[in-house]
């Protein structure tokens, strides 16, 4: 266990992309005899895209997202509740289900995916993502993988989060610095002129906490003013206007 | 006896590690209330995955009473990428010789040890594990961001924080972030304020680390 945590953790420090992430997580759900995992990272903004890294079925994981299963999905709902890791599967989940519910346990069964063990990962807002281990096996079987492996599984998922949390940075760069979510948000608001009054309607958050993220992309930036920070990301991305 | 945990042992002190996010639980996130990513009883962000040293400092029953996190700074850090309006419009340092620690984290009963100058031993204890550990590898200086109530406390141990900015209020409280010395003098003057006579660092484990 300890060297599988450990080949894990190297595995993930040399993963600069999805790819390599996928294939980390995957050596290591194996040698713990585990089949299936998927990493869900929830969307940020309201109608942003969640982000799936997984090695369930494309067929399964295409059916489930074309059917919007996310929001009927008990795990889901149970993940989004409660930030406790949890086993779920026929047998073990104690909450009454809907007959849909049902039918998309079924659905996902037929891809091999019959039980589970989800650990959700929560910020101050509430659940940001999910890491699931899944198996076919018959429940005994997969229960005693999971009484053996809990701890270690948990922290595996704990970190693939860290590191997948880290790769999405380049998304944020501007003028090869990395400004943080709320920074680059609050700035291309300001990009549209609006003050940090503005910005703290429309982000929902106070206007006090929007100069907060407004100063900190400043001094990354190494500029005074809003006016300069805004040049910045202008010339990074030139299709804000 | 304090323990180092580096990137290549991690495997290793996999329990201890588990017990460390759980001991950052319980005071970041149910004491201090802070705004931290938490699942079931552990807390982590995405710092962790930089492959920090981390230093443990177990209770004399076993249990993980106290446990910080050192980063080089010629990576990311804190202060660079999520605090740099605490900089006050100077240039983060990026030197070799200069470690950031962040979450330090104590849980100590109120009826704890105390040492000569009222504070818990383990606070002492502590300190001192860092600059032993900053002298093993050579460091001049460690860079942190912390608040105004543990500035106190690092000067009432004898490692005054020397300030790079003014403090600013962040989420609940006053943040500040600042240099503290690594040397011998500073190391003689925490742990004789601490009562401490002897390393706290396991030796061989120090060693290593250089």
């Amino acid at each position: 266990m300890h060297r599988i945590f450990q080949t894990f953790i190297d595995s993930l420090a040399e993963s600069s992309d999805e790819q390599a992430l996928h294939l980390t997580m995957e050596a290591a759900a194996s040698a713990l005899d585990l089949a299936c995992f998927a990493y869900l990272a929830l969307p940020r903004a309201s109608g942003g895209d969640a982000r799936l890294i997984s090695n369930y079925p494309t067929q399964w994981t295409m059916h489930y997202l074309q059917s919007h299963y996310e929001r009927l999905d008990p795990v889901i709902s149970q993940a989004l509740s409660d930030s406790e890791p949890f086993e779920w599967g026929p047998g073990i989940s104690s909450s009454t289900l809907s007959p849909q519910q049902l039918e998309l346990l079924e659905d996902a069964a037929f891809f091999g995916i019959r039980y589970g063990f989800t650990i959700p990962i929560h910020d101050g807002r509430g659940a940001i993502a999910a890491v699931t281990y899944a198996s076919q096996e018959r429940g005994p079987v997969f229960q005693h993988c999971i009484a053996r492996n809990g701890r270690v599984l948990q922290l595996m998922a704990l970190y693939f989060h860290a590191h997948a949390r880290r790769k999405v940075v380049s998304d944020r760069m501007v003028d090869g610095v990395a400004l943080s979510r709320r920074e680059l948000e609050c700035l291309e608001w300001a990009a549209r002129g609006k003050s940090a009054w503005d910005i703290g309607q429309i982000v929902g958050i106070t206007r006090r906490t929007a100069a907060f993220h407004l100063d900190n992309a400043k001094a990354k930036l190494g500029v005074r003013s809003i006016c300069q920070a805004v040049a910045r990301l202008a010339a990074s991305r030139p299709q804000v206007e | 006896m304090m323990q180092l945990i580096t990137f290549d042992r991690y495997g290793d002190f996999l329990d201890q590690l588990a017990e460390m996010h759980r001991l950052r639980y319980r005071v970041f996130k149910e004491r201090l209330d802070w705004d931290v990513q938490t699942s079931g009883d552990m807390e982590i962000d995405e710092f962790d995955a930089l492959h920090p040293a981390y230093l443990l400092q177990p209770a004399a029953n076993g249990q993980l009473q106290g446990c910080v996190r050192l980063l080089p700074s010629t990576g990311p850090t804190m202060l660079r990428d999520r605090f740099p309006v605490l900089l006050d419009g100077q240039p983060a340092l990026h030197d070799p010789a200069v470690w950031e620690s962040s979450r330090f984290a104590l849980d100590v009963p109120a009826m704890a040890a105390k040492g000569p100058v009222g504070l818990a031993k383990a606070t002492h204890e502590l300190f001192t594990g860092m600059i032993e550990f900053g002298l093993a590898c050579n460091l001049r200086k460690i860079v942190t961001v912390t608040d105004i109530r543990m500035e106190r406390i690092l000067r009432r141990a004898g490692w005054a924080l020397e300030r790079i900015g003014s403090p600013r209020p962040i989420g609940t409280t006053q943040a500040v972030a600042g240099y503290l010395e690594v040397s011998l003098d500073s190391l003689a003057r925490v742990s004789s304020l601490g009562g401490l006579k002897r390393p706290v660092l396991w030796a061989p484990v120090a060693t290593a680390a250089a």
